[in-house]
């Protein structure tokens, strides 16, 4: 009997849990939904023993990973999936540092050697031979780059250049994509912590992106149905 | 269904509520076994098919056995019940098993033959309830005790739900008298039993899954060879988590089987105190290594046809008691370090007997000293048990030598010194209750200091947060 994978491992683990669970693990779930739903529970990410005790400071040694803890209200996972920051944490500052440095800390550290042209276009080939398939079995594909700003927008620009990066999945695939900067209505959003957008902006976002997926790439949105329960 | 679930706690809730209605014994006999069924079929619903299969064999054949008068006849009865039972466990457990060491033979001897890979789902608590219905099948050969008179006490027998999926290993004279006649907990029991799985589930949910596994885990699934710390500090965490875990379902079984009135067999009693190899097994599994020795040991000859038949028979159980655990050579690796333990164990003890020396009682800290050089021993041959392969044993021991070339560092130092703290607390708890119950060392406690016990390992539980993990001797 597996136990649920964690959100980091690939879909296909998901999906097989998701048909493979006992009975005995579907009622937990349900169980688990109505009393979550219901009662006030601890946060497990920020409050729980493990969250707790991992949250004191204590040196590693040199050479040892850790990933760093996100603060409490960066992201809220409701049972419809939608992941969104709390108000509270867009308002504090401090909470709001953290993030960014955790984003610098991810950032830092030794990097590889660029990656050369030809290197980057066998990686698109890649990609493509999975559009195509895609495509075979009657699918649309459609790139999306959602916003970020400030420092982490900068270093995106440096470190994968549109021309080189953006541009060419595009040209290599025969796809069509939208990119947030391309479009006077999401081009301007500011990132809280750099990365994401908080949920009032996830709101405007999401009901431009439709739009724009409507009238300029002529696809059929049922908008209501992708912005109920944002 | 995993008692750490919120599905048990209301299914349990229920169980209790049916069970005691004023209802006739045979009607709530009845809704133990449906209930037990349910249990079961919150797995995997087709394999109670399995379980329905076993016990209807098992109750007719043991009948059978126990009035057959022809020799002939009852052994015959015999071969077909054991090839039944073992052939169930052999194609589930160890088809594939079977089917790649066959592979790997033809094409050492110059064979191309690959056939597809099989693909066999592992019925949960296989291993235990075959074990259960053997051990009926081999008494009723020999008319050892009375065969069980009702296909419905037998039927509650194998599939009461407290020990169905992973032990005790329960014989018939243990539990099947209790079915006979109507009871229920006393006030006394229920306490008992609720007390007896908050602690298992302490230490299940919070020791062993939150505060061990990872470490564990982590250290055991490293692609790299590792440092002599890191690696040392991966197999205390395991040998913590493995006892934490099948000591807590043990436990959490026996509690919740009190509760109902029905009293399991114990099943572990302070391992980490043992002294020697003796010892340790007759307090780790107890209930399968006393099946082992009443039902392969002895019949092997055991230690009453000399010396090199009893090093044997030793041998032998040890090596068939590992692959119990689990369709991998490791496993019986595993079981033979086992059973090179108690051969020198064995060999030294004969020597002191020959020369006349007799056994003194230790002194208390040459005693623990003991028992901390067998727990190290131990802790050995727990990179066989948790490894999947001899070359992850073969980096595990070269990390842990400290001869592992550039060993990466791993674990965070929170890791290590939550290590540093339960494992040493593991052996001094065992160290100092070696000799007692838990139980009753809670009868002695003041109320007042053990409600405030209790009500720490029940907000421990709370803050641990831990989501419903299976525990690790499911897979067995």
């Amino acid at each position: 009997m597996e136990d649920a994978p964690l959100y980091s491992e690939t879909p296909s683990k998901g999906i097989k849990y998701y048909h493979d669970r006992t009975p005995a693990q579907r009622a937990s779930f349900e169980i688990n939904k109505v009393m979550e739903s219901r009662l006030v529970f601890l946060d497990k990410d920020n409050f729980s023993m493990n969250a707790q005790l991992d949250a004191l400071p204590l040196t590693n040694r040199p050479g040892v990973f850790q990933m760093p803890s996100f603060p409490f209200g960066f992201e809220r996972t409701e049972f419809d999936r939608q992941n969104y920051m709390t108000e509270d944490f867009v308002k504090d500052p401090a909470r709001v540092n953290a993030v960014r440095g955790i984003w610098g800390f991810l950032m830092g550290g030794p990097k590889p050697p660029p990656m050369t042209d030809k290197q980057i276009h066998d990686v698109l080939l890649l990609v493509k031979a999975d559009t195509d398939k895609i495509k075979s079995r009657g699918g649309q594909v459609l790139f999306v780059r959602t916003p970020s700003s400030g420092p982490f927008r900068q270093g995106e620009k440096m470190g994968f250049p549109r021309e080189k990066y953006w541009n060419q999945i595009l040209a290599v695939t025969g796809c069509d994509g939208i990119h947030f900067e391309d479009y006077p209505q999401t081009a301007n959003f500011i990132c809280p912590e750099f990365s994401h957008l908080n949920r009032t902006d996830a709101r405007l976002y999401t009901a431009a992106f439709v739009k724009i997926l409507s009238t300029h790439k002529g696809w059929e949105v049922q908008s209501e149905k992708l912005l109920t329960k944002l | 269904m995993v008692f750490n679930s919120y599905t048990f706690i209301a299914f349990f809730a229920i169980m209790l509520l049916v069970y005691n209605l004023p209802i006739s014994w045979k009607a709530r006999k009845t809704s133990l076994l449906i209930g037990s069924y349910l249990f079961y079929a919150a797995w995997n619903p087709p394999f109670i098919l399995l379980l329905w299969l076993s016990t209807v064999v098992d109750f007719f054949v043991g009948r059978a056995l126990f009035t057959e008068e022809n020799p002939h006849k009852k052994k015959l009865l015999l071969v077909l019940s054991l090839i039944g039972n073992l052939g169930m466990l052999c194609f589930f457990k160890y088809g594939t098993f079977l089917l790649d060491n066959f592979v790997a033979l033809t094409n050492m001897i110059g064979f191309n033959y690959h056939p597809a890979a099989p693909s066999i789902i592992l019925p949960a608590g296989i291993s235990f309830y075959t074990f259960t219905t053997l051990c009926y099948t081999i008494d009723m050969y020999k008319r050892k005790s009375e065969p069980v008179k009702s296909l419905l006490d037998f039927s509650l027998f194998v599939t009461f739900f407290p020990h169905l999926v992973a032990g005790p290993i329960v014989r018939p004279p243990q539990l099947v008298p209790q079915f006979e006649h109507p009871k229920n907990a006393t006030k006394q029991q229920f306490m008992d039993g609720l007390l007896l799985l908050s602690l298992g589930l302490f230490m299940k949910v919070v020791l062993a899954d939150a505060l061990l596994a990872e470490t564990a885990n982590s250290v055991f699934n490293s692609p790299m060879a590792l440092s002599a710390l890191d690696a040392w500090t991966g197999v205390f965490a395991f040998s913590g988590q493995i006892f934490l875990d099948f000591a807590g379902y043990s436990t959490c079984a026996i509690g919740v089987a009190l509760c109902l009135g029905f009293v399991l067999p114990q099943n572990f009693n302070y391992p980490y105190a043992a002294i020697g190899f003796s010892d340790f097994w007759r307090r780790w599994h107890i209930t399968l290594s006393s099946w082992l020795r009443d039902y392969l040991y002895i019949p092997l000859g055991g230690n009453r046809k000399g010396k090199m038949r009893m090093y044997f028979a030793l041998m032998a159980t040890m090596l068939l008691g590992g692959l119990w655990h689990g369709a991998n050579w490791t496993f019986v690796a595993w079981g033979g370090l086992h059973g090179l333990y108690l051969w020198t164990e064995k060999f030294f003890k004969d020597r002191r007997a020959a020369k006349g020396i007799l056994e003194k009682q230790n002194k208390q800290w040459l005693g623990f000293l003991y028992a901390f050089f067998t727990f190290m021993l131990v802790n050995i041959t727990w990179v066989f048990f948790r490894s999947d392969s001899f070359g992850k044993a073969w980096q595990i021991f070269e990390s842990m030598s400290g001869m592992a070339s550039d060993g990466k560092v791993l674990l965070t130092t929170m890791a290590i010194v939550k290590v540093a703290v339960i494992i040493p607390a593991i052996l001094i708890f065992h160290w100092f209750l070696r000799n007692t119950k838990v139980i009753e060392v809670a009868y002695r406690m003041k109320w007042w200091s053990l409600g405030l016990v209790w009500s720490a390992l029940i907000l421990m539980l709370i803050w641990a947060q831990e989501s419903g993990s299976a525990f690790i001797y499911f897979q067995f």
